[in-house]
């Protein structure tokens, strides 16, 4: 199978104190690894990392065989999409153009026809001029999920993707995430403590393995990560 | 073409083409600047008194004053539109070249001022009894001074937004290090308008060429800059 991703000997820090260390994997296509840890652990700042937005302190990231860190060749062809907690949105423009505006982002241009088709498929049908800061956080999500299925990344690095999302909506993105991997053959990334998404992967990585070696003997003297 | 320049061109036209985009939607925030600069234009002739507005130094500083104040309002949202929800970090992480959105916001705003500049002359002309005869010559001469102003100004602007993007103290930072060093364009554009006024008689200072050589040389040393900073422009 196709590796999509590759993650080696990843350090990770917060002001300069060690949060993670030597965090290594591969994702290969139409595999769903779920990155899982409790709040505070770094699951946010790693996914940032490998979506090439946040350095990390040490190690490489390559997408497609190409690098992301350190020296980042890697191109927007390569289509891997970076969905963060907080779905990313321009508040003023229409939710057609927000779709638009994330398609673009990639060099691709979308029809009309297929940004209309999209909505629907995520259920905001007929809301393609309705100004997306009137939109609820669950709409919002929607959109960026509607987004995917324009676009079919190849790689998806989703941050708590079912966040504001109902029972419908999970079961939604849910849906998304298997049409993209076995149709497209999509590599699909998620930090999550959804139990449902959790056990829809075909990995599971709990992050707690990469604390370093300091926190881990502090935590079994009592300090629970400090 | 190749695939880099494609994909460059690509990113310059989208990210131009969305911020004006934002620009119609937002119609508010450029009648905003628009009326406020007006205000200004208004109100300075009450503090100057009309003898003191005869004088053409007084004339042209104050319209380069009240730029001044324009372009404070307009640089310091270059990135508001894509921070505000984190469309800027999709923009990011999409991998599109930094060094296009640079000049893309670059080029966006040096027009968005320019669109400005143009009802703050009229007003200017009319509010500050321009005198005719050399009005014409002003406004011909205002043109390229205003666009090579402009664009060094959104040059200087965009590459510090991009540097201070991050930082929790942006909204102190960018002033801070923006006027300081955009006193150059300024002083360049003020000078250049005073000589060329005919009803006044400029003595003493730099060439003319010096000062058309410091606003040639603002938009071409700050965008070559970001250009050259591409990888770590806006990098967490």
């Amino acid at each position: 199978m196709t590796t999509i991703l590759v993650c080696e000997a990843v350090d990770l820090r917060i002001d300069h104190k060690p949060l993670l260390e030597g965090i290594a994997f591969t994702l290969a296509a139409g595999e769903l690894l779920s990155l899982v840890g409790p709040n505070g652990l770094g699951k946010t700042t790693l996914m940032r990392c490998l979506a090439g937005v946040a350095r990390p302190h040490a190690g490489r990231v390559r997408v497609h065989g190409e690098e992301v860190w350190p020296s980042r060749e890697a191109t927007f062809e390569h289509l891997a999409c970076y969905l963060a907690s907080q779905p990313a949105l321009l508040s003023d423009h229409s939710v057609a153009g927000n779709l638009e505006f994330f398609v673009n982002a990639f060099g691709r241009r979308p029809t009309w026809a297929a940004l209309r088709e999209a909505l629907a498929e995520v259920g905001l049908s007929g809301r393609e001029a309705q100004v997306a800061r009137t939109l609820s956080t669950g709409q919002k999500r929607r959109l960026t999920l509607a987004g995917l299925l324009l676009l079919k990344p190849r790689l998806v690095l989703a941050d708590e993707p079912t966040n504001g999302l109902d029972a419908d909506g999970v079961a939604l993105c849910l849906r998304v995430f298997a049409q993209l991997r076995t149709g497209h053959q999509a590599a699909v990334c998620v930090a999550s403590h959804d139990d449902r998404l959790v056990k829809s992967s075909t990995h599971v990585l709990p992050l707690e393995r990469f604390l370093p070696a300091a926190r881990v003997r502090r935590a079994f003297q009592g300090d629970v990560f400090a | 073409m190749n695939l880099g320049a494609r994909r460059w061109w690509h990113t310059f036209f989208f990210v131009t083409q969305f911020s004006l985009r934002g620009v119609l939607l937002r119609k508010a925030s450029w009648f905003g600047v628009l009326s406020f600069a007006a205000c200004l234009l208004i109100l300075f002739p009450f503090a100057f008194g009309t003898e003191l507005l005869a004088q053409g130094e007084v004339r042209h500083g104050a319209f380069w004053a009240i730029q001044e104040f324009v372009v404070a309002l307009v640089v310091g949202r270059v990135f508001q539109a894509e921070q505000e929800n984190g469309a800027l970090e999709a923009l990011l992480a999409s991998r599109a070249p930094r060094s296009a959105l640079l000049f893309a916001k670059t080029a966006f705003t040096a027009v968005q001022l320019l669109s400005l500049q143009i009802p703050l002359v009229l007003l200017w002309a009319v509010f500050y009894n321009v005198p005719t005869e050399g009005l014409m010559q002003n406004v011909r001469f205002l043109l390229p001074v205003c666009l090579l102003f402009n664009f060094g100004t959104s040059a200087l602007g965009a590459l510090l937004s991009c540097v201070v993007a991050r930082s929790q103290a942006r909204e102190i930072l960018l002033p801070i290090l923006f006027f300081p060093l955009q006193m150059a364009p300024l002083l360049a554009a003020v000078t250049l308008m005073l000589r060329n006024d005919p009803a006044y008689e400029y003595v003493g200072g730099f060439a003319d060429g010096s000062w058309w050589t410091v606003l040639a040389a603002y938009p071409v040393v700050f965008l070559a800059v970001g250009f050259l900073l591409d990888d770590v422009l806006l990098q967490e």
